[in-house]
């Protein structure tokens, strides 16, 4: 009963543990069965025994193994009918099997070859020779699975960018009549008018964010994220950063203060720096409650540039500190509190510090505050690999 | 003026911004009419779509610039795409200077301005 209450209530947290191979061995003897396992024991497999044909598509059902070692005389269900059995579920047509027999007929190996086992050995078997046929096969299985894996990959960075591509068109459209209309170049509006277009525009404006947003992490995801570079003052673009979200904090009663030291010429991409501010600047006040306070701190030593953004918000768990930066996550508690977000910022805001040989560290405890902190170096060497090491590395 | 867009809502939009200021706009919806109309009223300035049907917008650039009576003409192009590679193939076909969808009023403007104050 606690097992199912936990299994309804329990939020769905990344799982980090890496999979373990799995491989089920199956035989009624269990001497068989711990021959197997002893000489499969060295390959850092996670192993599962079944004693008859039925447990053993019992157990590949519910812990989809990456292998089966099953012999081919049992009673009842024998290993034939197991593997026939499987291979009829997509799930199972390319899991590996070996099937295990007593008698090295002809007959037999053309059943197993039919029944879609792909190797077939013959008992009493060398523990040696099982591992390395075990450890080949497991070894193919890999290969195609991260060859598959990769092509999945591209295709959903193609995919991404092709949206974002066929979305920005119409918004382009859409942005450019509204502003027209707003403009009232074309007949003068009443207030209620006003304010219902201004609230499509605010709207498409937000969608258009949202569509740069994907296709940066696309860019980001491919090792594409390139930079024009430029030279700004540090000052100066976290004066606008904090003044574009100054609307915003005075909205929930939160003090936004900027302590800024002195001029500084910063080399970068002043569009995306300022992004990565913009971005750090309102998940802070984002994720402060009413009446707290967001701090922006901007300093220069040795060559350096740093850029704390201090907030008295919700804070993030320690089991999440990490999970912060992967594309689409959430926090568990931004989540319940149904604060809005993609979970794209902070990936965004990363690649551009990367992209600038720059490091971000994050310090947080939950319920007191968040900050974040980002170094930069104040000049770029240019021409030199940096900028591509904002790729996904 | 010379602007070139198979979507014809943007071209409008890009038409009428520039008709408020004070240009003689021609339009084309594909590659191919816009480089006839180049070649014909040999404009100011051609603003093209990247992405066309027929001729793409760099391939009406590389044939603006291969042509002795157009040559000289300034390009920008018109753009959805935001990468680098996009931009510099950009430029490599000849372009003078590209816009970035969506565009606001201003900087379309001030992009005009700017190549047709430099000559």
């Amino acid at each position: 009963m606690t097992a199912r209450t936990l299994r309804q209530t329990a939020p769905v947290p990344p799982v980090e543990t890496p999979a373990r191979i799995t491989i089920v061995v199956c035989d009624d003897e269990a001497s068989t069965r711990q021959l197997a396992c002893a000489a499969l024991a060295g390959g850092n497999y996670s192993i599962i025994e079944a004693v008859d044909g039925n447990e053993a598509v019992e157990l590949a059902r519910s812990v989809r193994p990456d292998l089966m070692v099953i012999d081919m005389m049992m009673p009842g269900r024998n290993g034939l009918d197991v593997v026939a059995e499987l291979r009829t579920d997509p799930e199972f047509a390319d899991m590996p099997a070996i099937l295990l027999t007593a008698h090295d007929a002809i007959s037999h190996r053309d059943a197993a070859a039919d029944a879609g086992a792909d190797r077939f050995m013959t008992k009493p078997f060398s523990p040696l020779k099982l591992a390395s046929v075990v450890d080949g096969l497991i070894r193919k299985r890999l290969t195609a699975q991260n060859k598959r894996l990769r092509e999945l990959d591209r295709l959903k960075d193609e995919f991404i960018a092709l949206v974002s591509h066929e979305l920005r068109t119409p918004l382009t459209s859409i942005g450019g009549y509204l502003e027209l209309i707003l403009e009232e170049e074309i007949g003068g509006l009443n207030t209620q008018q006003r304010r219902f277009i201004e609230v499509i525009e605010r709207n498409a404006q937000r969608l258009l964010r949202l569509v740069g947003d994907l296709l940066l992490v696309a860019q980001i995801e491919a090792g594409k994220l390139g930079l024009e570079l430029g030279v700004v003052d540090l000052a100066k673009l976290a004066t606008e950063a904090v003044e574009t979200a100054r609307p915003r904090a005075d909205q929930k009663g939160i003090k936004l203060s900027l302590v800024c030291e002195e001029e500084a010429a910063l080399a970068c991409d002043p569009a995306r720096l300022a992004q990565a501010l913009d971005n750090l600047i309102s998940n802070a006040v984002k994720f402060t409650p009413q009446g707290g306070h967001v701090e922006v701190r901007v300093s220069c030593r040795q060559g350096r540039a740093a850029i704390e953004v201090e907030d008295s918000g919700i804070g993030i768990s320690p089991a999440e500190r990490d999970a912060i930066f992967a594309p689409f996550f959430r926090a568990s508690n931004a989540v319940e509190r149904e604060i809005q977000g993609t979970g794209l910022g902070l990936v965004i805001t990363k690649a551009i510090v990367l992209a600038h040989g720059g490091e971000i560290h994050v310090e947080s405890e939950e319920g007191i505050g968040t900050t974040v902190r980002v170094e930069l170096p104040l000049e770029q060497n240019d021409g030199s690999a940096d900028p591509a090491a904002g790729g996904a590395t | 003026m010379l602007v070139a867009d198979d979507d014809e809502d943007i071209l409008d939009l890009v038409v009428f911004r520039l008709e408020q200021a004070n240009y003689d706009v021609a339009s084309a919806t594909n590659g191919a009419e816009a480089l006839t109309l180049a070649r014909e009223r040999i404009p100011d300035l051609a603003i093209l779509d990247v992405m066309m049907p027929k001729l793409d917008g760099y391939e009406v650039t590389r044939q603006i610039r291969a042509n002795d009576e157009t040559r000289d003409m300034p390009v920008i192009l018109l753009t959805a795409r935001v990468q680098e590679a996009d931009v510099t193939r950009g430029f490599e076909a000849g372009a003078d200077d590209y816009i970035k969808k969506p565009f606001s009023p201003q900087e379309l403007r001030a992009r005009v301005q700017s190549i047709l104050g430099r000559r």
